[in-house]
Protein backbone atom coordinates (compact mmCIF):
# COMPACT_ATOMS: atom_id res chain seq x y z
CA UNK A 1 0.00 0.00 0.00
CA UNK A 2 1.63 3.49 -1.05
CA UNK A 3 1.35 6.55 1.52
CA UNK A 4 -1.41 8.01 -0.40
CA UNK A 5 -3.36 4.63 0.09
CA UNK A 6 -2.51 4.68 4.00
CA UNK A 7 -3.54 8.15 4.14
CA UNK A 8 -6.87 7.63 2.33
CA UNK A 9 -7.41 4.58 5.02
CA UNK A 10 -7.09 6.27 7.63
CA UNK A 11 -9.62 9.23 6.17
CA UNK A 12 -11.94 6.38 6.27
CA UNK A 13 -11.10 5.66 9.44
CA UNK A 14 -12.18 9.08 10.31
CA UNK A 15 -8.71 10.97 11.33
CA UNK A 16 -9.41 14.44 10.61
CA UNK A 17 -5.93 14.97 9.76
CA UNK A 18 -5.90 12.61 6.66
CA UNK A 19 -8.38 14.85 4.13
CA UNK A 20 -5.91 18.01 4.55
CA UNK A 21 -2.62 15.78 4.09
CA UNK A 22 -3.95 14.34 1.14
CA UNK A 23 -4.90 17.56 -0.37
CA UNK A 24 -1.71 19.61 0.25
CA UNK A 25 0.09 16.44 -1.11
CA UNK A 26 -1.91 15.74 -4.31
CA UNK A 27 -3.58 19.05 -4.84
CA UNK A 28 -1.43 21.31 -6.04
CA UNK A 29 -0.22 18.83 -9.35
CA UNK A 30 -4.22 18.09 -10.11
CA UNK A 31 -4.45 22.10 -9.52
CA UNK A 32 -2.12 22.17 -12.57
CA UNK A 33 -3.09 19.36 -14.45
CA UNK A 34 -6.83 20.68 -14.95
CA UNK A 35 -5.90 23.76 -15.63
CA UNK A 36 -3.90 23.29 -18.60
CA UNK A 37 -7.14 20.78 -19.58
CA UNK A 38 -8.99 23.68 -19.32
CA UNK A 39 -7.22 25.98 -21.01
CA UNK A 40 -6.66 27.94 -18.18
CA UNK A 41 -9.71 28.61 -17.16
CA UNK A 42 -9.23 29.10 -13.13
CA UNK A 43 -13.29 28.34 -12.12
CA UNK A 44 -13.56 25.98 -14.26
CA UNK A 45 -10.63 24.17 -12.86
CA UNK A 46 -11.52 24.75 -9.14
CA UNK A 47 -14.88 23.16 -9.66
CA UNK A 48 -13.36 20.52 -11.15
CA UNK A 49 -10.64 19.49 -8.82
CA UNK A 50 -13.16 20.01 -5.82
CA UNK A 51 -15.54 17.71 -7.86
CA UNK A 52 -12.83 15.69 -8.04
CA UNK A 53 -11.52 15.40 -4.23
CA UNK A 54 -15.21 14.98 -3.18
CA UNK A 55 -15.59 11.61 -5.43
CA UNK A 56 -12.42 10.63 -3.76
CA UNK A 57 -13.64 10.96 0.15
CA UNK A 58 -16.65 8.68 -0.96
CA UNK A 59 -14.92 6.48 -2.40
CA UNK A 60 -12.50 6.54 0.82
CA UNK A 61 -14.59 3.41 2.30
CA UNK A 62 -14.06 1.01 -0.30
CA UNK A 63 -11.19 1.88 -1.83
CA UNK A 64 -8.86 -1.07 -2.19
CA UNK A 65 -5.31 -0.59 -0.99
CA UNK A 66 -4.18 -3.25 -2.95
CA UNK A 67 -5.12 -2.55 -6.08
CA UNK A 68 -3.57 -1.43 -8.82
CA UNK A 69 -4.70 1.84 -8.93
CA UNK A 70 -2.47 4.63 -7.04
CA UNK A 71 -4.54 7.82 -5.66
CA UNK A 72 -2.57 10.55 -7.60
CA UNK A 73 -3.49 8.56 -10.95
CA UNK A 74 -6.64 7.66 -10.16
CA UNK A 75 -7.29 11.24 -9.15
CA UNK A 76 -5.95 12.62 -12.71
CA UNK A 77 -8.42 10.33 -14.96
CA UNK A 78 -11.29 11.49 -12.74
CA UNK A 79 -10.06 14.98 -13.66
CA UNK A 80 -9.95 14.33 -17.11
CA UNK A 81 -13.04 12.90 -17.61
CA UNK A 82 -14.74 15.79 -15.12
CA UNK A 83 -12.77 18.22 -17.85
CA UNK A 84 -13.63 16.49 -21.28
CA UNK A 85 -17.12 16.10 -20.08
CA UNK A 86 -17.72 19.85 -18.77
CA UNK A 87 -16.31 20.84 -22.59
CA UNK A 88 -18.14 18.56 -24.11
CA UNK A 89 -21.37 19.88 -22.86
CA UNK A 90 -20.49 23.19 -22.76
CA UNK A 91 -20.40 22.87 -26.39
CA UNK A 92 -17.02 24.51 -26.98
CA UNK A 93 -15.26 21.90 -28.84
CA UNK A 94 -14.95 21.94 -32.31
CA UNK A 95 -16.04 18.66 -34.29
CA UNK A 96 -12.24 17.27 -35.48
CA UNK A 97 -12.87 17.61 -39.00
CA UNK A 98 -13.79 21.13 -38.58
CA UNK A 99 -11.00 22.21 -35.91
CA UNK A 100 -8.64 24.84 -37.59
CA UNK A 101 -5.23 25.83 -36.26
CA UNK A 102 -5.28 28.74 -33.87
CA UNK A 103 -4.00 31.74 -35.48
CA UNK A 104 -0.59 32.88 -35.06
CA UNK A 105 0.65 33.99 -31.59
CA UNK A 106 1.04 38.04 -30.99
CA UNK A 107 4.61 38.63 -31.29
CA UNK A 108 6.90 38.23 -27.81
CA UNK A 109 5.68 34.74 -27.51
CA UNK A 110 9.50 33.37 -28.17
CA UNK A 111 11.11 36.13 -26.46
CA UNK A 112 9.02 35.64 -23.26
CA UNK A 113 9.92 31.80 -23.71
CA UNK A 114 13.75 32.69 -23.96
CA UNK A 115 13.52 34.73 -21.20
CA UNK A 116 12.19 32.51 -18.39
CA UNK A 117 9.03 32.81 -18.78
CA UNK A 118 8.51 29.20 -20.71
CA UNK A 119 5.89 28.27 -18.24
CA UNK A 120 3.78 31.21 -18.90
CA UNK A 121 4.07 31.10 -22.84
CA UNK A 122 3.04 27.41 -22.61
CA UNK A 123 0.04 27.67 -20.93
CA UNK A 124 -0.97 30.43 -23.51
CA UNK A 125 -0.17 28.42 -26.23
CA UNK A 126 -1.84 25.58 -24.64
CA UNK A 127 -4.55 27.88 -23.92
CA UNK A 128 -5.36 28.85 -27.31
CA UNK A 129 -5.48 25.12 -28.66
CA UNK A 130 -8.67 24.05 -29.55
CA UNK A 131 -10.49 22.05 -26.25
CA UNK A 132 -9.73 18.47 -28.53
CA UNK A 133 -6.45 18.89 -29.12
CA UNK A 134 -5.28 20.78 -26.37
CA UNK A 135 -6.84 17.36 -24.35
CA UNK A 136 -5.14 15.24 -26.03
CA UNK A 137 -2.08 16.78 -26.37
CA UNK A 138 -2.03 17.47 -22.72
CA UNK A 139 -2.95 13.92 -21.63
CA UNK A 140 -0.73 12.20 -23.74
CA UNK A 141 2.84 14.52 -23.57
CA UNK A 142 1.46 15.68 -20.15
CA UNK A 143 0.22 12.61 -18.18
CA UNK A 144 1.51 10.15 -19.81
CA UNK A 145 -1.85 7.90 -21.13
CA UNK A 146 -1.30 5.86 -23.87
CA UNK A 147 -3.45 6.57 -27.03
CA UNK A 148 -5.89 4.03 -26.48
CA UNK A 149 -6.56 4.94 -22.58
CA UNK A 150 -7.39 8.95 -24.22
CA UNK A 151 -9.53 7.75 -26.71
CA UNK A 152 -11.86 5.94 -24.32
CA UNK A 153 -11.57 9.23 -22.17
CA UNK A 154 -12.59 11.24 -24.94
CA UNK A 155 -15.17 9.21 -27.16
CA UNK A 156 -13.11 8.66 -29.92
CA UNK A 157 -10.79 6.55 -31.64
CA UNK A 158 -7.34 5.96 -31.74
CA UNK A 159 -6.65 7.68 -34.94
CA UNK A 160 -8.48 10.75 -33.80
CA UNK A 161 -6.26 11.09 -30.67
CA UNK A 162 -2.96 10.51 -32.66
CA UNK A 163 -4.36 13.35 -35.14
CA UNK A 164 -5.56 15.48 -32.34
CA UNK A 165 -1.86 14.97 -30.55
CA UNK A 166 0.14 15.59 -33.67
CA UNK A 167 -2.31 18.70 -34.86
CA UNK A 168 -1.92 20.54 -31.38
CA UNK A 169 2.49 19.56 -31.52
CA UNK A 170 2.56 21.74 -34.98
CA UNK A 171 0.09 23.90 -33.62
CA UNK A 172 2.22 25.02 -30.34
CA UNK A 173 5.31 24.59 -32.39
CA UNK A 174 4.06 27.52 -34.24
CA UNK A 175 2.92 29.62 -31.50
CA UNK A 176 6.23 28.94 -29.49
CA UNK A 177 8.72 29.55 -32.62
CA UNK A 178 7.24 31.17 -35.20
CA UNK A 179 10.21 32.10 -37.18
CA UNK A 180 11.82 28.70 -37.72
CA UNK A 181 8.14 26.58 -38.24
CA UNK B 1 16.23 16.87 -31.85
CA UNK B 2 13.39 17.55 -33.60
CA UNK B 3 10.56 20.22 -33.45
CA UNK B 4 8.02 17.65 -32.71
CA UNK B 5 10.51 16.07 -30.09
CA UNK B 6 11.21 19.25 -28.78
CA UNK B 7 7.55 19.89 -27.83
CA UNK B 8 7.31 16.95 -26.57
CA UNK B 9 10.11 17.56 -23.99
CA UNK B 10 8.96 21.00 -23.24
CA UNK B 11 5.38 19.43 -22.85
CA UNK B 12 6.94 16.55 -20.52
CA UNK B 13 9.33 19.31 -18.22
CA UNK B 14 6.40 21.61 -17.65
CA UNK B 15 4.28 18.73 -16.03
CA UNK B 16 6.28 18.28 -13.07
CA UNK B 17 5.49 21.77 -12.52
CA UNK B 18 2.24 22.52 -9.68
CA UNK B 19 -0.03 25.34 -8.99
CA UNK B 20 -1.12 26.09 -5.05
CA UNK B 21 -4.99 25.95 -4.72
CA UNK B 22 -6.33 28.61 -3.37
CA UNK B 23 -7.63 28.59 0.12
CA UNK B 24 -11.03 28.81 -0.38
CA UNK B 25 -10.85 25.73 -2.42
CA UNK B 26 -8.71 23.92 -0.14
CA UNK B 27 -11.03 24.91 2.69
CA UNK B 28 -13.69 24.01 0.44
CA UNK B 29 -12.58 20.54 -0.15
CA UNK B 30 -11.85 19.43 3.48
CA UNK B 31 -15.46 20.91 4.35
CA UNK B 32 -16.50 17.79 2.19
CA UNK B 33 -14.25 15.19 3.59
CA UNK B 34 -15.50 16.47 7.09
CA UNK B 35 -19.41 16.20 5.60
CA UNK B 36 -18.71 12.63 4.31
CA UNK B 37 -16.91 11.43 7.16
CA UNK B 38 -18.89 12.21 9.55
CA UNK B 39 -22.01 9.82 10.21
CA UNK B 40 -25.50 10.90 9.12
CA UNK B 41 -27.73 12.54 11.60
CA UNK B 42 -30.08 9.82 12.87
CA UNK B 43 -33.87 10.75 12.74
CA UNK B 44 -35.52 11.66 15.68
CA UNK B 45 -38.54 8.89 14.54
CA UNK B 46 -36.16 6.48 14.41
CA UNK B 47 -35.03 6.64 17.80
CA UNK B 48 -38.01 6.98 19.57
CA UNK B 49 -39.03 3.59 17.44
CA UNK B 50 -35.65 2.31 18.94
CA UNK B 51 -36.30 3.37 22.45
CA UNK B 52 -39.85 3.13 22.31
CA UNK B 53 -40.51 -0.33 20.36
CA UNK B 54 -39.10 -2.18 23.61
CA UNK B 55 -40.13 -0.82 25.79
CA UNK B 56 -43.78 -1.04 24.62
CA UNK B 57 -43.19 -4.94 24.40
CA UNK B 58 -42.13 -4.96 27.81
CA UNK B 59 -45.59 -3.36 29.16
CA UNK B 60 -47.61 -6.27 26.74
CA UNK B 61 -45.64 -9.13 28.64
CA UNK B 62 -45.70 -7.51 31.63
CA UNK B 63 -49.90 -6.49 31.65
CA UNK B 64 -50.68 -10.47 29.92
CA UNK B 65 -48.21 -12.56 31.91
CA UNK B 66 -48.48 -10.63 35.50
CA UNK B 67 -51.92 -9.05 35.81
CA UNK B 68 -51.38 -9.58 39.47
CA UNK B 69 -48.22 -7.37 39.45
CA UNK B 70 -49.56 -4.68 37.30
CA UNK B 71 -52.99 -4.80 39.50
CA UNK B 72 -51.47 -4.32 42.68
CA UNK B 73 -49.09 -1.58 41.57
CA UNK B 74 -52.45 0.31 39.67
CA UNK B 75 -54.52 1.06 43.23
CA UNK B 76 -57.85 2.10 40.88
CA UNK B 77 -58.29 -1.24 39.83
CA UNK B 78 -59.73 -4.28 41.30
CA UNK B 79 -60.59 -8.14 39.90
CA UNK B 80 -62.51 -8.73 43.24
CA UNK B 81 -66.32 -10.07 42.22
CA UNK B 82 -68.80 -6.84 43.60
CA UNK B 83 -70.68 -7.46 46.77
CA UNK B 84 -74.61 -7.74 46.93
CA UNK B 85 -75.16 -3.62 46.54
CA UNK B 86 -72.91 -3.28 43.72
CA UNK B 87 -74.91 -6.09 41.63
CA UNK B 88 -78.00 -4.70 42.91
CA UNK B 89 -76.99 -1.01 41.37
CA UNK B 90 -76.22 -2.48 38.36
CA UNK B 91 -79.43 -4.62 37.97
CA UNK B 92 -80.97 -1.15 38.45
CA UNK B 93 -78.87 0.56 35.66
CA UNK B 94 -78.73 -2.37 32.84
CA UNK B 95 -81.35 -5.03 33.88
CA UNK B 96 -80.88 -8.49 35.01
CA UNK B 97 -80.31 -10.88 32.23
CA UNK B 98 -82.83 -14.22 33.37
CA UNK B 99 -82.05 -17.54 32.83
CA UNK B 100 -84.93 -19.79 31.71
CA UNK B 101 -83.41 -23.11 32.33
Amino acid sequence: MDDDARTLARMADGDPTAAAALVDRLGPRLMAFVLRLTGGDRAAAEDIVQETFLRLWKKAGDWDPGGAAQVSTWLGRVAANLAIDRARKAGRETPLDDAVDPADPAPGALERLVAGERRTALDAALARLPDRQRQAVVLRHMEGYSNPDIAAMMGCGVEAVESLTARAKRALAKMLNPEEV
Amino acid sequence: MTEDDRIAALLADAARETAPLPDGLRAAILADAAQVAAPPPRRAWLAGLVAGLPAAAAGLWLGLAQPALVLQLMPGLSVQPPDDTEVALLDDVFGRWEDDG
